[in-house]
């Protein structure tokens, strides 16, 4: 042993036998240790978050760049009123989980349990309006994938043609009722609304020189389908819905924690997991912050000029 | 400088310890719902060597093929089916938690000088997603299989190909998820729980590797899942992300699989490399040259490895100056790797060396690790990138690195650290036997495929011409070697659990944490916590003041 130069010893401060927290695992020395290294882990988990998400991101960018006109007039058929009270209902949540960590702290049990209840509540409307956003694109077949082409689907005032044929509804309606009528969520004036009957695929080209219209070689626009718009839609679809399944899975974590409240484990001592929960619930908030400008608000004026 | 053979010096007759982490429980259960990371690595060691021996067999029948230029053991198509499982399994079923996974969790914690890892529940959930994980794969690869190569190339993956592209890709997604998992332990552990006294410049440099391992885990691995997830609801539900016809971009694809998958080559040889920075000293008895070097090379590695992709693109249509910039980055990658090497070089330097086991492995590496480096810049070159992409060359090239360097590191570390693990000593000659069987049966495999490949033989073809079967011959023969040499370990291992001598706690008089507690180690891993008061690799009389408390 004379070549060893470590000493096995007891560390400075841990006696044995002394009382630990009954929240304490065996293998931290202290509460302390035992609390930063939880909240350490969940940072460490929020940045494999952001990559995870970012590989969207990356994608919406590379897709937006590419097909800038198409992501203006699909975004167009977002509502603006839903988004927008999803976004309160959302940073609504992150408030009273704010309170919730905060009577944690305090170990005030029952205003503990009451704002994660309210927590719950509001990622429940969140995720109820977000069903009912998801129902519209249903019944307005935005749906990618679906067989319906995206192409000849209804954007008021506007109309895809994916292939030569029959004008679709919306120029119908153009042409008998006028335009200012048609733009339910759109407050686009006569002068900026396009010409009865033009497509998307039209107005794209006439800025030459933008990727977007890599199909204006061939064919005239009126022709053309407008493949940005089924990749606007698929985007739309993996990124709001990858934030929904997060919700889901926060509002089962919500369930849990509302439980161990109640059995009363989370005390002005231990209260680490309601903690390291509203780090991730502030998270899915802010991916939310940045998806709703991206997805709704951003180039919408592209639909109506 | 002594060369003399093997001196395991036993001044006393080792017994082992009545009561460790092995003999503690012996129910199934206690194996199956343990947080002690010890059993967790256990049960890993178990399971990729499954998969190792899945993908072996796979290699088997691909090299069996190519014997002669006619394709006629395998068809084109059972032919593709053989080499994706063959890529599919070793990559990221054995190589991406071959060591961190099973060496690391056994380690890291006893290096560090805690008594686990910071979160043990969440290192079981890691195994249980890796067994799910490898359940799916395994599972689509038996209906049906896979021909798209491990690399899962859009449109071919999302729209033509008719197999089991959705099964092994969420079994990729979930076995994603185990990698991040052990990541997200070993940076919370290397942070938060090290021991006393044991500052972050006295950390082994295991643990500075899989440091940087883990950072790469954490930020590289999440893009390859949301990539599959993408390719997974293309295919199911036919949206366009990566589809042509929809107006998606399948070089985006390539973008987002090599953002991932060109650091994971890095997840792939730095807990490598972490083991020959321990093994060296110590079989050289001599603290390692460099030590700040080697560690914060570690950390150069994983950061220039993100910087690189897109040399995986250069004949994918991408802009010249990005090839450009990609290109030379690329080489910056080879300045951190070289640094490790002329470290590890110069600590052999005056050492006293011992040739064991471990240290022919880890000469191994040294050798074929820096071929497959230097072959490296031939591709990081664009323009002889452009003559031998998708040739023999490559396929060379990186098999130089993740079997030369990581799958030998991984014996390596295996045989040095089998006393800790097992409490026993394997038999010495069986075991160098199987290090120069691997050594030789290697070279004999891929050397002549650099030849090929330059000679222009692509890689994934059945068949090819007549000219080039001299060289397939030779290949195929070394594999033949190379499989005794996989083989051969698993008896003499097995065999020296029951028979092999008792190791004692030190049987290398190798220095660190790991070596202070019994072997095998109790379930705490130390009786108390240490306090360490020495650099790391103090070995030597004069470094290193003995402080007995």
């Amino acid at each position: 042993m004379a070549n060893r130069p470590i000493v096995l010893d007891e560390a400075p401060g841990h006696e044995h036998g002394h009382s630990h927290h009954p929240m304490q695992q065996h293998h931290f020395d202290t509460m302390e240790q035992q609390y930063s290294s939880s909240s350490f882990g969940m940072w460490v988990f929020l940045i494999q978050e952001i990559m995870f998400f970012g590989g969207l991101f990356v994608a919406y960018l590379v897709y937006r760049h590419t097909y800038y006109n198409a992501f203006g007039e699909a975004s167009s058929t977002l509502s603006i009123k839903l988004g927008a009270f999803n976004t309160v209902v959302l940073i609504m949540s992150s408030l009273t989980m704010a309170l919730a960590v905060n009577a944690a702290q305090l170990g005030r049990r029952f205003l503990l349990m009451l704002f994660l209840v309210a927590t719950m509540v509001l990622g429940t409307i969140f995720l109820g309006v977000k069903v009912i956003e998801y129902h519209d694109k249903y019944t307005e077949a935005h749906i990618p994938g679906s067989g319906a082409d995206l192409g000849i689907i209804k954007i008021q005032p506007f109309c895809f043609h994916a292939t030569a044929g029959p004008p679709c509804a919306a120029d119908e309606e153009e042409h008998s009722a006028g335009k200012a009528e048609n733009h339910s969520m759109q407050q686009a004036t006569p002068e900026t609304a396009p010409a009865p009957g033009e497509t998307l695929t039209a107005s794209a080209g006439q800025q030459p020189g933008e990727h977007g219209d890599i199909q204006a070689a061939a064919g005239s626009p009126r022709e053309r389908s407008m493949p940005g718009a089924e990749i606007y839609f698929s985007l739309y679809f993996a990124m709001t819905g990858m934030h929904a399944l997060h919700m889901i899975i926060g509002m089962g974590l919500l369930l849990w924690l509302l439980w161990n409240a109640y059995r009363g484990l989370y005390t002005a001592e231990y209260f680490t997991p309601v903690e390291n929960f509203g780090l991730y619930w502030h998270f899915v908030d802010i991916i939310w912050i940045y998806l709703f400008p991206l997805l709704y608000l951003i180039n919408r004026h592209l639909g109506h000029h | 400088m002594s060369t003399v053979t093997s001196h395991i010096i036993h001044k006393e007759a080792e017994v082992m310890p009545e009561v460790h982490y092995l003999n503690a429980d012996h129910s199934l259960k206690s194996w199956l719902l343990t947080i002690d990371h010890k059993r967790i690595a256990i049960l890993y060691m178990l399971t990729i060597t499954v998969f190792f021996f899945v993908g072996g067999a796979m290699a088997t029948l691909v090299r069996l093929e190519l014997l002669t230029p006619a394709g006629d053991l395998l068809q084109s198509d059972s032919y593709n089916k053989a080499f994706t499982l063959h890529g599919v399994m070793m990559v990221f079923f054995f190589l991406v938690p071959s060591i961190p996974a099973t060496l690391g969790n056994f380690l890291l914690p006893m290096m560090l000088g805690c008594k686990d890892l910071a979160f043990p529940r969440i290192n079981l959930l890691s195994w249980y997603l890796f067994v799910i994980g490898g359940t799916f794969a395994l599972y689509g690869m038996i209906t049906g299989g896979l021909d798209t190569g491990w690399t899962f190339y859009t449109p071919f993956s999302t729209t033509y190909s008719n197999t089991n592209v959705i099964t092994v890709g969420l079994g990729i997604f979930v076995a994603g998820f185990a990698s991040i998992l052990t990541g997200l332990n070993f940076i919370v552990t290397t942070h938060r729980m090290r021991a006393p006294g044991m500052t972050w410049m006295r950390m082994p440099l295991f643990v500075w590797s899989h440091y940087a391992t883990s950072l790469i885990m954490i930020l590289g691995t999440p893009v390859i899942a949301i990539t599959m997830v993408l390719v997974v609801l293309e295919r199911a539900l036919h949206i366009g992300i990566f589809d042509p016809k929809l107006g998606g971009d399948p070089v985006l694809f390539q973008h987002m699989f090599w953002f991932y998958s060109h650091p994971a080559v890095y997840i792939m040889i730095l807990p490598g490399m972490g083991v020959i920075s321990e093994v060296i000293p110590a079989f050289s008895h001599k603290r390692i040259f460099g030590y700040k070097a080697v560690a914060f090379s570690s950390l150069a590695i994983a950061v220039f490895g993100f910087l690189v992709w897109a040399h995986h693109l250069f004949v994918a249509g991408i802009s010249i100056y990005a090839a450009l910039v990609f290109s030379f980055v690329s080489f910056l990658v080879a300045i951190p790797s070289a640094i490790k090497v002329f470290n590890w070089s110069a600590t052999l330097y005056k050492g006293s060396i011992r040739f064991d086991t471990p240290m022919l492995y880890a000469f191994a590496f040294l050798g074929l690790f820096t071929i497959g480096g230097l072959t490296g810049l031939f591709l990081a070159a664009l323009g002889i990138d452009v003559h031998v992409t998708d040739t023999y060359f490559v396929v060379a090239h990186f098999h130089y690195v993740m079997v030369g360097g990581m799958v030998v590191a991984y014996l390596c570390g295996i045989h040095f650290w089998w006393p800790k693990i097992t409490g026993r000593i394997y038999p010495e000659f069986p075991a160098r036997l199987a290090a120069i069987l691997v050594f030789v049966g290697f070279n004999l495999t891929f050397f002549p495929q650099f030849i090929l490949g330059y000679l222009g033989m692509p890689r994934r073809y059945h068949a090819y011409p007549e000219e080039f079967q001299v060289f397939n011959v030779l290949s195929s023969a070394g594999a033949s070697v190379l499989a005794v040499a996989f083989l051969l370990p698993m008896i003499y291992l097995i065999w020296s659990l029951k028979y092999g001598k008792v190791a004692g706690p030190n049987p290398w008089q190798a220095y660190g944490l790991e070596w202070e507690t019994s072997s095998p180690p109790p379930t705490h891993n130390f009786e108390h916590t240490p306090v360490v008061t020495t650099e790391a690799y103090s070995y030597g009389p004069k470094e290193g003041e003995v402080t007995l408390g």
